[in-house]
């Protein structure tokens, strides 16, 4: 018995050893991209430096500055605007996706049409919609056609208020509904059809086999679903705010991700723009902190 | 299970070798250059792209390598909306790049220590380059040393106009409308007969603000009050940045500035629009941007007049006339193994006969002595009598280039969509400013 238990153990710990050998390229590798980065960052937000040369250790003076800075606070309120947007970014393509499922006819051209945005990416809609937009562009010229005489006026980039909600409708809402439609179809097709063949029985009409059965086959991947909106709006919207608006009128678009950007890369002001870096990683922390219980969750159900 | 482990170390290490060498390889491949053969310089130039200037330096560079047949250039367009963002990256992993264009703005002057001195280079031909232009292109500002870029182009802004379009609204075309009071009745009239008194182009970047900021606060506050900008000694709460912004935002106010003339951006279209005939005004540059020649060109020469700013009557500075010294000028890092070579390219392209390329095909003003400027033509004759004398620094040469974008991005919420005060405004380009001093 004894014999045969100390064998194992050889044996699992030859297994463990191959584990970490097989393991340490990536673990190297992650190493390497990621904690390192995040460590250096840390120590780059206590310092002056300017991407390149040797930089001088400042203390917490980078955050102090943050703190008084209008960029960061107005970069955290287009931020909860943003998220604010993440139901319909969540529910539409949601809705669009079970009005797609129960056969609709044309779909499958719907379906294309709606993945559309997805393929050309945030930097291309960006510049598109910066033209679009504009006060001379086509969407005023055919206003205007139409009998609109005022139809210049409408700049809804030009605008504080405007240009936040537009930013956040085209990138939270209208950008993702393709992916979105195509996400949840996929999930909804995991559903067995016999809960919906049971809720007939039952005699429920679509809207409760959609809130009844649906949403509660599909709730882990709505769930992701939505950490995943907060991921892109709080890492992934530099390009379209680059393009789009460039982070104005006034900080009217500014986020952190862009202001970690426009810190680091055209003020030169790589120690400062750590100190955001280091704020923003502590949001994005959160968020897979969030999406690490999500699927701990899913796996014990 | 003895066999499958030393499988599996032999896999993991022909893995780690080959990542090792490709490395290496690449790092190699990076570096370029055999030992004995050919130098190849690589040239970063943000207006490599643009049709007229490409071909300018296409032949300045066929030039140079028929001259210097040991070196070969390898002459690269790069993009100029983040142009400076690439520099920075590429020398901070010292990437291949020898010679670069670049502005003579604080966008280069904040990375300088990157920068090779070229004193010991060109001291043979120091006095060639015209001294506010070896000012300009001085760490120090200095002419006679600190010298880190040599000028391909001196540079200032002024106002366009379109004699036609005066006689067309009943203005004499010869009679000066500098003066404040001047210029906005000359507005008003070009306005009564249907003409659009200013072209400003200010979709994306509001350049034609900018530009019209930069003139005016010239004659307001003089050598000494833009060179202040640099060092924090000067203020955007003063009495000089608030007259100047009231002066733009009249011309708002008064309908000079619509919609269609200004939301238009600034390059190329706005000077498209100027070109075909449209417009009154028109705040423009006078050299690497050679607005002179593309106006004259278009125009004809006998239709288009230029004076260096609106003055505003308490103006300190009325002669004055915004002036660079130098707008853009080429180069090196401080880590080429070919600084030596690149320096002689450097030269060549910024004085003789490349020089006069670069001037006769663009347009530019080229601030060497060995490319003289043939001043008969009556509009760069007015031109050069103005960037000759009463020169005074530009305001966005001295200010930190991190705080353009979001100046800009003001410059829009203030006059554009009209949403806060003109306190308000003030206070936030001063807080720019400061938090990037």
């Amino acid at each position: 018995m004894h014999k045969t238990r100390v064998k194992r153990t050889r044996r699992l710990s030859q297994d463990a050893k191959d584990g970490w050998v097989l393991l340490s390229p990536l673990l190297l590798l992650t190493g390497i991209f990621l904690v390192y980065p995040v460590f250096s960052n840390f120590y780059y937000s206590l310092t002056q430096y300017k991407g390149f040369g040797e930089p001088v250790f400042i203390g917490l003076e980078n955050y102090v500055r943050m703190f008084s800075d209008d960029r960061f606070y107005s970069s955290l309120k287009n931020l909860l605007i943003l998220t604010l947007y993440i139901p319909i970014g969540v529910g539409l393509p949601l809705i669009i996706a079970n009005v797609l499922r129960t056969g609709l006819k044309g779909w499958k051209l719907y379906r294309g049409l709606l993945y559309l945005p997805n393929i050309l990416g945030p930097v291309i809609l960006g510049t598109i919609f910066s033209v679009m937009l504009s006060q001379v562009g086509p969407i005023t010229e055919i206003l205007t056609r139409m009998g609109f005489a005022d139809a210049n006026r409408i700049y809804l980039l030009g605008r504080s208020k405007s240009a936040i909600n537009t930013l956040s409708f085209l990138f939270v809402v209208w950008m993702r509904v393709g992916f979105g439609c195509i996400y949840f179809l996929a999930a909804m097709s995991t559903i067995d059809s016999s809960l919906y063949d049971a809720a007939k029985i039952d005699g429920t009409n679509a809207l409760q086999d959609f809130i009844h059965v649906t949403i509660p086959g599909i709730k882990f991947s709505i769930q992701f679903f939505i950490v995943l909106a907060f991921i892109e709006v709080f890492a992934r919207m530099y390009g379209m705010i680059f393009t789009l608006t460039g982070g104005g009128p006034g900080f009217a678009t500014y986020t952190l991700e862009f202001g970690v950007y426009m810190l680091s890369f055209s003020a030169y002001q790589k120690g400062y723009a750590a100190a955001w870096a280091v704020v923003l990683f502590f949001f994005c922390a959160i968020i897979a902190l969030i999406q690490i219980r999500l699927i701990r969750s899913e796996e014990r159900s | 299970m003895k066999t499958k482990r030393n499988s599996m170390l032999i896999v993991l290490a022909l893995c780690i070798v080959l990542v090792g060498s490709s490395a290496t390889l690449f790092a190699q491949g990076q570096r370029g250059a055999a030992a004995d053969g050919p130098i190849t310089l690589t040239v970063w130039n943000f207006k490599y792209a643009e049709e007229v200037a490409g071909a300018a330096f296409r032949e300045m560079d066929r030039l140079f390598m028929e001259q210097n047949p040991g070196i070969i250039i390898d002459h690269q367009a790069q993009p100029e909306s983040n142009y400076y963002q690439l520099l920075v990256s590429a020398f901070s992993a010292q990437s291949d790049l020898d010679v670069f264009l670049t502005h003579t703005d604080q966008r280069a002057w904040a990375i300088a220590e990157m920068f090779y001195l070229m004193d010991d280079a060109i001291a043979d031909v120091m006095d060639t380059y015209a001294e506010s232009a070896r000012a300009a292109c001085s760490e120090t500002g200095s002419p006679d040393s600190g010298i880190k870029i040599l000028p391909l182009t001196a540079q200032g802004n002024g106002i366009y106009y379109n004699k036609s379009n005066f006689e067309k609204a009943g203005l004499d075309p010869e009679a000066s409308v500098a003066n404040w009071d001047d210029f906005l009745a000359a507005c008003e009239a070009l306005k009564r007969a249907g003409i659009t008194p200013i072209i400003f182009g200010n979709q994306g970047s509001p350049f034609g603000i900018d530009f019209t900021y930069r003139v005016i606060l010239g004659t307001l506050l003089g050598e000494e009050g833009i060179d202040g900008f640099a060092d924090g000694s000067s203020s955007f709460t003063s009495a000089e940045f608030a007259q100047a912004t009231q002066m733009i935002k009249q011309l708002f106010d008064r309908g000079y500035v619509n919609v269609e003339n200004a939301s238009i951006p600034y390059f190329v279209d706005a000077i498209e629009v100027f070109k075909s005939g449209v417009g009154g005004f028109y705040p423009g540059l006078n050299s690497d941007i050679a607005h002179w020649k593309d106006f004259g060109d278009a125009l004809g020469y006998e239709n288009v007049g230029y004076f260096p700013a609106p003055l505003a009557p308490n103006a300190a500075y009325p002669q004055a006339q915004v002036n660079q010294g130098a707008g853009i000028g080429f180069a090196v890092p401080a880590y080429s193994p070919h600084a030596e070579a690149a320096a002689k390219y450097a030269k060549f392209m910024t004085s003789g006969e490349a020089g006069k390329i670069f001037m006769d095909m663009t347009g530019a003003i080229v601030p060497n002595s060995t490319i003289p400027m043939d001043a008969s033509n009556p509009l760069l004759a007015t031109v050069l009598d103005h960037m000759n004398s009463n020169a005074v620094p530009d305001i966005m040469n001295k200010v930190p280039g991190g705080m353009i974008n979001d100046f800009y991005n003001f410059m829009n919420l203030y006059f554009l969509a009209g949403e806060i005060s003109q306190s308000e405004y003030i206070r936030q380009v001063e807080n720019l400013y400061r938090n990037n001093l």
